[in-house]
């Protein structure tokens, strides 16, 4: 009998979820609850009368330029495959499921899905300590759910998911066919390193999904939500992000589907 | 028609030639040993059947037809080599999702009598990563079964098993080759238990096969006695023409030759591994 990638996503999900990956999330979160704490206590030091959509995106870029949320997402991406090539429990499906492209495209599909559950789980729990601040009254916060610069800020909100939440587990996903767990966690982070202090190059800026990420930010953050951006200017920054982790998506699927088939365990 | 056949199969590890041109062939309802030394190639050759690795040249039809470029080639087949499992899940989550993975739902009954079959009735809920290498095996083994396949693959299946598992194995192995006809294609170190179970043999060194046959076993008759000649010295006697044997036997006694040992020596499989 023939397996659909359809019915191999669902076995992909099912996995996921008895792994319970998704409390990975609180390893992402773990930064926020200290600035939580110090912003009930009123002991932190920043902006004041923050909305919900402005906090969110602070955090999960924070999580993102401090290595976290890459190092975390690549963790799940090597749950997929590298780990199973490690145990040895992939030959459960190569055996089975022989077009090797159909089950490495799945599992990449699975991904994707997998991603933005991880994605949206992070919001929730951080629009849940969003809302512990708020009942404490703090300065901090305005309680209110958007306030200026709405479309950067979801523009910066899809960015940090597209680098880090998209990319990073395809990335993980791709090197996990050679190298072992650790290794391809070691590689994402090094690439998020990379990727962080190479912003400014002439060529290399457009090349890279976080140079397109700094830029909203240096100009949203950094000028304390009060600014308004100019539309066309996000449109474009964040269209340019967009088109550049398609590129890397596909190459990446690409390059896997080569690599898996011909791999020999 | 045979129900395996593999035809010139060559695996190249860069210069190194792991496999060098192998056929040979397994029919329905046949238990074939395959036999050699560490590093003879078995593993390799087991493993490019289940498609882990990829042949250089060469062939493996199943129903005579081609396994290396089919999609779904392997489902009429059972594989145990190296026991793997999804480590966080028990060992009825394990063959359930292989069901899945084969496109069967929902056969519970089919995962309680396997894992009742190979001994592990009151293990199913424990996590996998707890298992003992034995448990591994056993869990291995309704792994293979699960799909009701026509043909096994047995890589070393015995290894780790306590002699309650080895009689739950060679029992299944026997029936289903019988009762079933599936062909089996086993690899063991375990010479006694192959003598036992195997129908024939096919013994590979270096990758190239070196025979493959029915075993034949041979009885040489043994007499060691005093020589006629010199007192102090002693003679010995060996043939594996019985008639011959006692012929010689009663002349040396009859003409007073003092016979000190009569022995006879059956050959074994180990004289056959031994000499490749």
């Amino acid at each position: 009998m023939k397996i659909s990638i359809w019915q191999i996503i669902k076995i992909e999900l099912m996995k996921f979820l008895r792994r319970r990956d998704i409390f990975a999330v609180f390893a992402i979160v773990a930064m926020t609850f200290i600035y939580a704490v110090g912003m009930r206590d009123e002991s932190f030091k920043g902006t004041e009368n923050q909305n919900a959509l402005l906090w969110l995106v602070v955090q999960l870029l924070t999580s993102t330029v401090l290595f976290i949320g890459p190092v975390v997402c690549a963790f799940i991406g090597t749950q997929m495959l590298s780990s199973e090539i490690d145990n040895g429990s992939i030959s459960l499906f190569t055996v089975r499921v022989r077009n090797r492209k159909k089950l490495y495209l799945a599992k990449s599909i699975s991904l994707i899905i997998i991603s933005v559950i991880f994605f949206l789980f992070t919001v929730l729990v951080l629009l849940g300590v969003y809302a512990w601040i708020v009942s404490s009254g703090s300065k901090f916060v305005s309680g209110t759910l958007t306030g200026n610069n709405v479309g950067a800020l979801l523009g910066m909100g899809l960015m940090v998911f597209l680098f880090t939440y998209f990319l990073m587990p395809q990335f993980a996903l791709f090197v996990g066919i050679k190298l072992k767990p650790l290794m391809a966690i070691v590689a994402a982070f090094g690439l998020t390193v990379v990727c962080n202090h190479v912003l400014t190059y002439t060529f290399i800026k457009y090349v890279n999904p976080m140079s397109y990420i700094y830029t909203l930010a240096y100009d949203v953050l950094e000028t304390t939500d009060v600014v308004i951006m100019e539309p066309g200017f996000v449109l474009k920054t964040v269209m340019g992000q967009v088109l550049v982790s398609i590129i890397y998506f596909v190459l990446l699927t690409v390059w896997g589907l080569k690599s898996f088939d011909r791999k020999e365990f | 028609m045979s129900l395996l056949e593999i035809k010139n199969l060559k695996k190249k590890y860069g210069e190194f030639e792991a496999l060098k041109g192998l056929n040979f062939s397994v029919n329905a309802g046949e238990i074939v040993a395959l036999l050699g030394k560490n590093g003879a190639g078995k593993t390799t050759l087991l493993n490019s059947i289940a498609g882990y690795i990829y042949p250089t040249s060469g062939d493996i039809l199943y129903k005579g037809e081609t396994l290396l470029k089919s999609e779904n080639r392997l489902n009429e087949f059972g594989i145990l080599i190296e026991p793997t499992f999804i480590p966080y899940l028990n060992a009825h989550d394990n063959l359930d999702i292989l069901l899945k993975i084969t496109g069967i739902y929902d056969d519970e009954e089919n995962i309680d009598e396997l894992l009742t079959e190979v001994g592990l009735k009151n293990k199913t809920r424990e996590k996998t990563r707890a298992y003992s290498f034995g448990m591994k095996q056993r869990l291995g083994l309704a792994q293979a079964l699960l799909n009701k396949p026509q043909f096994l693959i047995l890589d070393e299946p015995f290894v780790g098993l306590d002699p309650i598992g080895k009689e739950i194995f060679k029992k299944i192995i026997i029936q289903k080759a019988r009762e079933e006809k599936v062909g089996i294609l086993f690899s063991s170190h375990d010479l006694e238990d192959v003598e036992e179970i195997c129908d024939r043999i096919v013994l590979i060194d270096g990758g190239e096969k070196k025979f493959d046959g029915v075993m034949e076993y041979t009885k040489t008759y043994i007499a060691e006695y005093v020589s006629s000649n010199d007192e102090n010295k002693t003679e010995k006697l060996e043939t594996e023409d019985q008639d011959e044997f006692m012929e010689v036997l009663l002349t040396l006694k009859s003409s007073g030759v003092k016979i000190i040992n009569l022995d006879i020596r059956k050959s074994s499989l180990y004289d056959l591994f031994k000499d490749g």
